[in-house]
């Protein structure tokens, strides 16, 4: 299908299970557990706007023959059916996707939500849909990941400026928005950036970070390589392992070690797979400089203790891991997070035993039979003892909170609907509006096949693979774009080509690989490969297509979700001239060591002693 | 004899042999069967990947392909040097000692499967060992390649304690006796999608019957009203198809160059 027009798809399944009454129209209409469900079926049978959203109209938008979506509604409601995704695409992270998000709930709603077997589930991110026995094994015996951070929280700050909007906030203060994480309360409540300067608030004047990938895998990282450049960011500071990204902005850079290169205590609950507790040993360096992340900000704290006041013992305070008592050391931390471990783990392997073994298998629950069923089958058994988090603690057709508090916002309204956006609205990135008469294909930006964002960018045997990286005729290493091969010939584009995808805010080049694997009209390049501008803030090499993504998030109010998947691009082959152009233009960007088997590396940013 | 197994329809493509053999051979060196393998450009066990049919029919197949291990390998009378031989396991080796680096089996008289590499910068031609260092320890029995498949699509042992039921081998033509075997080697296939434009509706369980490359063979569309004619001869057919209520429709559809995912097909 076209990426993110997912609703339509939705719509016109709908639509074919009420006209063939082929739903289970006793769980939506009863008041223990649905509400507004005729108010769904009014906008998909037409009584609200005229248009019944038949597979034909769907057709229209998804780009699903007609026949094709009548075959799928009738089978998903001949079959006990699940959903069950990675991150579901666009139709999680692109513009509009609060709606696909919940027409994909009414959607399992009329089949019967809660019953054995109709759930929703994420491959990837494992319990991140936050529902009971959404990971595998859970119960008494299973480790949390989170358990083990012996950082005390930093406490909440009295102003906050959200990743998605560094850009904006730097740039073109003063910004609000409502953010919809938490608590569904706090979801209504708007926030300002910077904070009345009487309450405290000011403008951001400094920023330290780790993890620095915000331009890789956040909003329009090129409108954040201005904003980091902007006169009134004052200093920047940044700690990582790779010199790669947003550390290319920074003013003081701390290097860390890698893993491997230090010892640690980790679990892994959330792959989905085998729960394990791990000691991981180093086995190399540090190099150099290097220390751990926690040492890092240590350091500083040590520093910063002779200014006295409300830095007196800030290193203990930093370092006691959020218990009372003494200063700790890195290593001295280890113990702590070992008693975060769940008892019964503990039980079972003793921290000398784990140090010497350096991994434990946590064996499954021996009483998993007796848990507590999962997904929402409790709230299916009895809805009143076990309500959903929804303001009626039902599944609301329509949203109760949305209809108190943003009844007339037309990008998330109360009932969910097909939202194409367009001039003058928070998004124009679909092919209902106007700037896809200059960008016409729609992108598919997916978590990387062959990394995660930016990290084994470089992992050369990686890169061999034909999907991971595309050699272009120049020798550099682009990041494949798919393209079919009928948009291919049209463009006079073939495999192994230099193409550049672009919009109004900006390009960004990478390999062309036509296949029959994506439809005509998309194409997909995978995103997070770690940036390599050409231009700063206007042409990017290494294929980092979060340059050139949507400004906001998913719409005006709901602001936390990225916008970071289906949305408007063109694709052209970059002519030789162009590229020589580019050449003359900038050629400090062209000067920079490249290595043909891991791409940019350290020297390529280092002006004099880069090979000590 | 020591033999590979690889089943295509069990391999998932996460490229997990293609790198273990990297991390088994880059940097290390297993004297007297193999010095280091170059970091990047040598694949002595390579996995190819096949694009097959066209949108919305659409199939990926991976073969993994290694030295073949021939019975009888063609390297070995190739090398004027007598570096190549067979070991009584049936594993073929370069001895990297011996190579002089003359180039003399990196042909398609020599090799016609072109597994065998090329170091520029030690001077020796070089291929798949099939971790012969490995299994003489005697405490992994198999090339890491096989070790790290984590859905056992490829398998390696004795080749009479393997299951080669139904196994075929790369070009038999060539007649060189290869050890490695495979299982559902992909063919060609014939799909698409029945619908009926009165209605706007697939047409399920319509027979499909495709007639032409020395046979006949039928398949009924399902709920999506799709049908899937696999493991055809590259040749060209005749495809009717029939439901009850409308007109048999007839076409021709040629195999010869690929596979077909053919645009949906009007049975009104």
């Amino acid at each position: 299908m076209l990426p993110n027009t997912d609703t339509a798809l939705f719509l016109g399944i709908n639509y074919v299970w009420m006209t063939e009454g082929i739903y289970d129209e006793d769980f939506v209409t009863d008041d223990k557990y649905c509400v507004g469900f005729d108010k769904w079926e009014e906008y998909v049978l037409g009584d609200e706007d005229g248009i019944p959203k038949t597979p034909e109209w769907a057709a229209e938008r998804c780009g699903v023959p007609a026949w094709t979506i009548r075959a799928l509604a009738r089978r998903w409601a001949s079959r006990v059916t699940s959903q069950a995704g990675g991150n579901f695409g666009s139709a999680y992270r692109g513009p509009f996707s609060s709606e696909p998000a919940r027409m994909m709930i009414y959607s399992l709603a009329m089949q019967g939500l809660g019953n054995p077997g109709v759930h929703q589930l994420s491959y990837i991110e494992v319990g991140s849909r936050g529902l009971p026995g959404e990971q595998m094994e859970d119960g008494e015996f299973f480790p949390s990941g989170r358990g083990t951070s012996p950082i005390a929280k930093a406490p909440q700050p009295m102003q906050n400026l959200p990743k998605p909007l560094y850009s904006p906030g730097i740039l073109n203060p003063p910004v609000s928005y409502y953010s919809p994480k938490g608590a569904r309360e706090a979801q209504f409540v708007k926030h300002t950036y910077p904070s009345p300067a009487a309450e405290g608030g000011t403008k951001v004047h400094m920023i330290w970070m780790d993890s620095p990938c915000n331009t890789v895998c956040l909003q329009d990282g090129m409108s954040l390589t201005r904003a980091f450049r902007d006169p009134s960011l004052e200093f920047i500071c940044g700690q990582h392992m790779v010199m790669e990204d947003d550390l290319l902005y920074c003013d003081v850079i701390l290097p860390v070690v890698r893993m491997g290169e230090y010892d640690d205590v980790n679990t892994d609950g959330g792959s989905g797979s085998l729960n394990v507790c791990l000691f991981s040993k180093r086995v190399a360096g540090p190099i150099g400089e290097s220390k751990t992340d926690f040492e890092c900000a240590g350091e500083i704290a040590k520093k910063l203790e002779q200014y006295g006041g409300q830095f007196t013992d800030l290193y203990k305070k930093y370092s006691s891991g959020g218990l009372t008592g003494a200063a700790r050391t890195y290593e001295e931390l280890f113990e702590v997070r070992y008693d975060m471990i769940p008892a019964l783990v503990k039980d079972m392997i003793s921290f000398e035993e784990l140090k010497e073994q350096e991994f434990f298998v946590v064996p499954a629950n021996p009483n998993w039979e007796d848990a507590a069923v999962g997904g929402l089958s409790q709230f299916r058994a009895d809805p009143v003892a076990n309500p959903l988090t929804t303001q009626t603690g039902m599944i609301e057709f329509e949203c109760q909170d949305l209809k108190d508090n943003f009844p007339d916002d037309r990008e998330r309204p109360p009932v969910a609907h097909w939202v194409p956006g367009g001039p003058g609205w928070t998004h124009d990135e679909s092919l209902w509006g106007e700037r896809c008469k200059d960008y016409p294909f729609l992108i598919v930006s997916n978590h990387p096949r062959w990394r995660e964002h930016a990290q084994t960018v470089g992992a050369a045997w990686m890169r061999e693979i034909p999907t991971c990286k595309v050699r272009g005729p120049d020798g550099y290493m682009y990041e494949p774009v798919w393209i079919h091969p009928t948009d291919a010939a049209a463009k006079g584009i073939v495999s192994g080509d230099i193409v550049k995808i672009y919009n109004d805010r900006g390009v960004v080049l990478g390999g062309a690989y036509v296949t029959e694997r994506i439809r005509p009209g998309a194409v997909w390049q995978d995103h997070g490969v770690s940036i390599d501008e050409i231009a700063r803030g206007l042409i990017e090499r290494a294929g980092s297509n979060n340059m050139i993504c949507p400004t906001w998030g998913v719409s005006q109010n709901c602001l936390g979700g990225e916008a970071t998947s289906g949305y408007l691009v063109q694709i052209e082959k970059l002519s030789l001239d162009e590229m020589e152009q580019w050449r003359k233009d900038y050629p400090d960007s062209f000067a920079r060591k490249y290595d043909y088997a891991s791409g940019n590396c350290f020297d390529a940013w280092i002006d004099e002693g880069g090979t000590e | 004899m020591k033999a590979f197994l690889f089943d295509v329809n069990q391999c998932n493509g996460c490229y997990c042999c293609q790198i273990g053999c990297k991390d088994e051979h880059c940097g290390n060196d297993w004297t007297p069967y193999a010095k280091p393998q170059p970091l990047t450009g040598h694949f002595w066990g390579k996995l190819s990947e096949y694009v097959r049919g066209q949108a919305t029919h659409v199939k990926m197949s991976f073969v993994f392909v290694p030295c073949q291990h021939c019975e009888d390998a063609p390297c070995i009378a190739a090398c004027p040097v007598d570096a190549i031989y067979r070991r009584p396991d049936g594993l073929v080796i370069i001895d990297p000692k011996k190579c002089n680096g003359c180039k003399s089996c990196l042909n398609a008289q020599a090799c016609p499967y072109g597994v065998i590499y090329f170091n520029d910068s030690i001077n020796i031609a070089q291929k798949c060992t099939g971790c012969a260092h490995l299994i003489d320890r005697g405490e992994i029995f198999a090339p890491r390649c096989a070790d790290n498949c984590p859905v056992l699509a490829l398998k390696f042992g004795e080749e009479s304690e393997l299951d080669l039921s139904g196994t075929e081998t790369l070009h038999p033509e060539y007649g060189l006796t290869p050890r490695v075997h495979y299982k559902n080697l992909p063919k060609r296939f014939i799909a698409g999608t029945v619908y009926d434009s009165t209605k706007n509706e697939v047409v399920i369980g319509a027979t499909c019957t495709l007639t032409g490359g020395g046979g006949t063979k039928t398949a009924a569309t399902d709920h999506f009203g799709d049908f899937w004619l696999d493991g055809l001869a590259a040749s060209d057919f005749s495809l009717q198809i029939s439901a009850t209520g409308f007109a048999t429709k007839t076409m021709s559809v040629s195999t010869v160059e690929e596979d077909k995912g053919l645009p949906d097909i009007d049975l009104a």
